[in-house]
């Protein structure tokens, strides 16, 4: 059941990270929109690999049938690749802000 | 199922925040918020390695690093902007019901490969199977996300050429001694984690994080400064991605093919690969928030 809502919840994420990315006015934000749709794609795999394992389960369970580790793994990835990403836009917007700033004052 | 109710809310409503607010500040501690939020689902959704990784990067971390970036760029936008029209918002809605059939039809087709994975735990050499999937079956994978981080390294250290020598620190006898009494706490943390890692959540990203966090303590007190130009630091910058596809090349001459180990030697091959790579995390992730610190100066201290 908590899948469900998970799932529904990862829908948002995109969602509402795709009206920011759209929507915002100043490249961090757009940055932060992106990865509040990435967190949107990693909750989907999470809450699918769960499905085998109800979380209201959990104490005694949580041993024996784990969530589906597959999935688990490409997040960890996705997460520091994610991070990766988003040091790279910084640095670019900064890049950016100074060649823009050079332009206005020179 | 109330706590997952709440959870969600919570979460759209940061994310809405996060996304619509005008003040970048804002959006920055609301995001950093939201990361710890959605650590929390992925406990709820037993997901302890994912847990972990992102309070201490998703959150941690990456709003170190959106901090430390936001002075330096201007109040103004220097992003496109889109005119809000009926095609865009029909767009919207239209990808919001295709996605949402997606989700809906993906819940019936039941596929998992935990099966697999636990069929073949044992050849892994190692229990855990988060660990066996990054490290053994998807080894592949694992290298050339290490590979990602230090191009994405790389290419922030480029961006800012001549920038990257010293910096102003902290001042202060009592900061200077806190960070000496808790960095070797810290590694100590760093250490149990990567050598848990192989049975139970925890692992060499979870290590690495820890790790970051205790170098960017130490760099920012300038307690006994590690030298940018020292060998041994590039060694350990580039440590990871150049000891995994070494190890991944010996399995192919011991013909268990490329990223592959024979079953009986798995277990020390994964631990040295790990132990090698958290350090190479912590000390990539480490290094892009503090390349990006408001008072890195050019000379040296």
């Amino acid at each position: 059941m908590s899948v469900w809502i998970y799932s529904l919840c990862a829908l948002g994420l995109v969602l509402i990270g795709l009206y920011g990315l759209v929507r915002s006015h100043h490249g961090l934000q757009q940055l932060l929109s992106i990865n509040v749709m990435g967190s949107g794609v990693f909750m989907l795999l999470l809450a699918l690999a769960a499905r085998h394992a109800p979380a209201d389960a959990v104490p005694q369970a949580a041993r024996h049938a784990p969530a589906d580790a597959v999935p688990q793994a490409l997040v960890l990835t996705g997460i520091v690749v994610a991070i990766s990403a988003l040091a790279l836009g910084l640095a670019l917007l900064r890049r950016l802000a100074s060649y823009d700033k050079g332009a206005s004052h020179d | 199922m109330v706590l997952d109710g709440i959870l969600v809310l919570l979460i759209l409503a940061m994310a809405w925040r996060c996304v619509r607010t005008t003040d970048l500040f804002e959006a920055i501690i609301v995001f950093v918020g939201l990361g710890m939020m959605i650590a929390l689902v992925w406990t709820r959704l037993q997901a302890p390695d994912v847990a972990l990784a992102e309070a201490a990067i998703g959150a941690g971390l990456a709003g170190a690093l959106l901090l430390a970036n936001l002075r330096q760029l201007p109040e103004d936008s220097s992003a496109v902007r889109w005119r809000s029209s009926w095609l865009w918002w029909s767009l919207w809605g239209i990808l919001g019901l295709a996605l949402g059939f997606a989700v809906v039809s993906i819940q019936t087709t039941p596929v998992s490969l935990m099966p697999l994975v636990q069929a073949h735990l044992p050849e892994s050499g190692v229990t855990h199977p988060v660990t066996a999937v990054l490290l053994n079956f998807r080894a592949l994978d694992t290298a050339l996300e290490l590979a990602v981080l230090l191009w994405a390294w790389m290419a922030q250290r480029h961006l800012f050429e001549g920038n990257f020598k010293a910096f102003h620190s902290l001042q202060g006898g009592v900061l200077k001694t806190t960070v000496k009494m808790l960095f070797p706490l810290v590694v100590l943390i760093a250490v149990y984690l990567l050598w848990r890692g192989s049975s139970s959540p925890g692992g060499a990203f979870q290590s690495g994080a820890v790790l970051a966090a205790a170098w960017l303590m130490l760099w920012l007190a300038q307690l006994p400064g590690l030298n940018w130009q020292r060998l041994s630091l590039k060694v350990g910058l580039l440590g990871g991605v150049m000891v995994f596809f070494w190890v991944g090349l010996l399995g192919l001459f011991q013909g268990a093919g490329f990223m592959g180990y024979p079953a009986d030697q798995a277990g020390g091959w994964i631990l040295l690969i790990e132990s090698v790579a958290a350090l190479s995390i912590g000390l990539l992730l480490a290094s892009m928030v503090l390349v990006s610190m408001p008072n890195f100066q050019e000379q040296s201290p």
